[in-house]
């Protein structure tokens, strides 16, 4: 394990563009790929008959149906993919930082519930404004990370342990709220439980994708100007703060955008679990723990990774589908088990419990 | 040591110096007090449990604000200073908390560079350069490719140190740095402090519950007890066995080590009256 850690060179502007750049190839050869498959057949040659055509505007041999297919059902699911997954990812290496927990994850954390419940609330209330959605789910999430937060604690300090049962009972809570809405106001479109519980994104988005990629841009562009502040905050508050980090502002931006993330990515595609914690752990072994190679690198590694479920959930079982959701928590709940069971990335033991290792070493050179 | 790693030296001899600084949490209460540490001094703050030794140190470090008077360096308020300016000049050796993920040794440095970066900025080869001069002044130079995890208790507080040290503070101040250490690792930390602090003119002020320690490698000593400061100046007249017994609440010895001259505190026997306890028997 620790070779797999030791070996990650040390992160310079070079390596974060040659990362990123053989990210963005990946996901754009499997975003491709992924355009070739569903449920009606159709050949590499026609998507790529089609997509000259959007670019170009020239007209060519493709059939209506399958140009409908192509390019106003499977580019924007998969456009949407990308976005929910970039969004999710990142909100989860940040809370990771933000609660000093490697668990921290916006799903098992509740805060996907809580943003959930606020999109809800808004279609229920303003089903009118179509940007009172996102706004209410990423205030949901918000108040749901408060309030886990301040649960989480146990005489002041923040307990790792407690805080991920702290947000797990805080999810069940909120679940049981949604469904109780749900049912109550059965009658209105709202979407199905379904959509809200597991995540999904077989239904358009009610943004234009354009918005929706600029807002999350901003949120992941946040917690990327603080990236070298979370390195330090990794190493604990009063040690950051004596490093020069201003530590209560970084805390702050990062809440807000990983919780506006949250927001964005749940109000378009429900509750999708896992992303936020496997996508980062992958990256992290993949490429090392800092976060100015971390932030960009989980961004496109969340895409890649929702692109690829989303596949699989709309074709595994075709022509009918499975919710997204279900195959996130198909690989991401053993990965979390996996995780909480391995000591070096599983919450950090308080200090006491860890006595320093002896020495093997010869002092005095 | 060819190269400095602290760069910019003032005039003044005096780098630190505190005029009535005082703090209170609670009930408790940090009364006024005066002291100074010179470039290239080593000051040791000593004193019981809860004296406000911690609470003392992070006043000198500006991550506390004074409810009284200022700590001034190079004669300007610590309190005035912008964060950044804080950090490139005061460097802080704490407690240390647990780190999330594993990181190597000269990443773990180089976060010593950080207030000396841009905002998203990535090391320079000096950044580098400069990691790598304190892991040798500390002599870890061996371990900058390994985990912070797999190193020894002794060789991480070495490595914490050329984190501090990357900072090219001109004050250095720690927190209990020697805890958890065996003896062994004691002396060769504050070995290596005295002689930095000497070499490359820093001025030190450490906080310690080992005696023997701060008597025989600290300038100047500081007894606190109960938020006050009892008494100040060389190891010879802080070190008072009337004193230290008061303080700590235990009966003690205090003489002359009569190699160095400096004091040394020993702990007078276990309850003989009682008698008996196995202890007494088993090593006569």
């Amino acid at each position: 394990m620790s070779a797999v850690f030791g070996s990650h060179p040390r992160v310079t502007l070079k390596r974060v563009l040659k990362v990123c750049g053989l990210l963005a190839a990946v996901l754009v050869v499997l975003g491709l790929a992924a355009l070739t498959l569903g449920a009606a057949s159709i050949s590499t040659r026609e998507v790529a008959a089609a997509l000259w055509e959007s670019l170009t505007g020239s007209p060519n041999t493709l059939s209506p149906e399958h140009r409908l297919i192509l390019l106003e059902i499977r580019l924007p699911r998969i456009l949407l993919a990308m976005i929910v997954g970039a969004a999710l990812a990142v909100a989860g290496a940040g809370y990771q930082a933000l609660l000093r927990n490697p668990l921290a994850d916006p799903y098992v954390l509740g805060m996907s519930s809580g943003a959930a419940l606020g999109a809800i609330l808004s279609l229920a209330l303003a089903s009118q404004f179509v940007v009172a959605t996102p706004v209410a789910a990423s205030v949901g999430a918000l108040l749901t990370i408060a309030a886990v937060y301040s649960l989480g604690r146990s005489g002041g300090e923040l307990s790792p342990y407690t805080l991920l049962l702290a947000g797990i009972m805080t999810a069940y809570f909120l679940t049981a709220i949604m469904r109780f809405l749900l049912n109550f106001l059965s009658g209105r479109d709202l979407r199905g439980a379904t959509f809200w519980l597991m995540g999904d994104l077989s239904n358009p988005a009610p943004l234009p994708l354009g918005w929706l990629a600029l807002a999350v841009l901003v949120a992941v562009g946040v917690i990327y100007a603080v990236a070298g502040n979370l390195n330090l905050l990794l190493g604990g508050e009063p040690e950051a703060e004596a490093l020069g980090v201003d530590v209560r502002r970084t805390k702050l931006a990062v809440y807000l955008a990983a919780s506006f993330a949250t927001g964005l990515a749940v109000s378009v595609s429900g509750a999708i679990g896992f992303v936020g914690l496997l996508v980062p752990h992958l990256v992290r072994l993949l490429f090392g723990t800092d976060y100015r190679l971390l932030v960009p690198a989980t961004a496109l590694g969340g895409a890649i990774a929702l692109v690829a479920a989303d596949t699989l959930a709309r074709t595994v079982v075709a022509p009918t589908e499975l919710p997204v959701g279900a195959v996130t928590a198909l690989l991401g709940a053993p990965l979390f088990i996996y995780l909480l069971r391995r000591p070096r990335l599983g919450p950090p033991v308080p200090a006491q419990a860890s006595p320093p290792e002896k020495a093997t070493e010869d002092k005095g050179k | 040591m060819a190269t400095k790693l602290a760069p910019h030296r003032q005039a003044t001899p005096v780098a630190l110096e505190t005029r009535r600084v005082s703090f209170s949490y609670g009930e408790f209460r940090l009364q006024p007090m005066n002291f100074s540490v010179r470039r290239g001094e080593l000051l040791t703050i000593i004193g019981p449990n809860a004296s406000g030794k911690s609470t003392l140190l992070k006043l000198l470090a500006g991550l506390l604000t004074p409810e009284g008077g200022a700590v001034l360096l190079d004669s300007r308020p610590v309190g005035t200073l912008t964060r950044r300016e804080r950090a490139r000049r005061i460097a802080v050796v704490q407690q240390e908390s647990s780190l999330l993920f594993p990181i190597r040794v000269l990443p773990f440095v180089l976060q010593g560079r950080h207030v000396h970066m841009r905002l998203l900025g990535f090391e320079s080869a000096r950044d580098v350069q400069i990691a790598r001069e304190a892991l040798i002044a500390t002599r870890t130079a061996h371990l900058g490719e390994r985990l912070m995890q797999e190193l020894s208790g002794g060789e991480k507080q070495r490595v914490i140190l050329a984190r501090a040290l990357a900072q090219q503070p001109e004050l250095l101040l720690l927190d209990e740095p020697t805890l958890h250490l065996d003896i062994g690792f004691q002396v060769e930390l504050l070995r290596l402090v005295r002689q930095l602090a000497r070499e490359q003119e820093y001025a030190v002020v450490l906080v310690s519950h080992e005696l023997n320690l701060a008597a025989e490698f600290s300038d100047t000593a500081l007894l606190l007890h109960q938020g006050r400061m009892l008494r100040y100046g060389a190891p010879a007249e802080v070190f008072e066995q009337e004193l230290l017994e008061q303080v700590f609440q235990t009966e003690l010895d205090v003489f002359l080590h009569p190699e160095t001259g400096r004091p040394r505190v020993l702990i007078r026997a276990v309850d003989t009256e009682e008698g008996g306890d196995g202890r007494e028997t088993l090593e006569s």
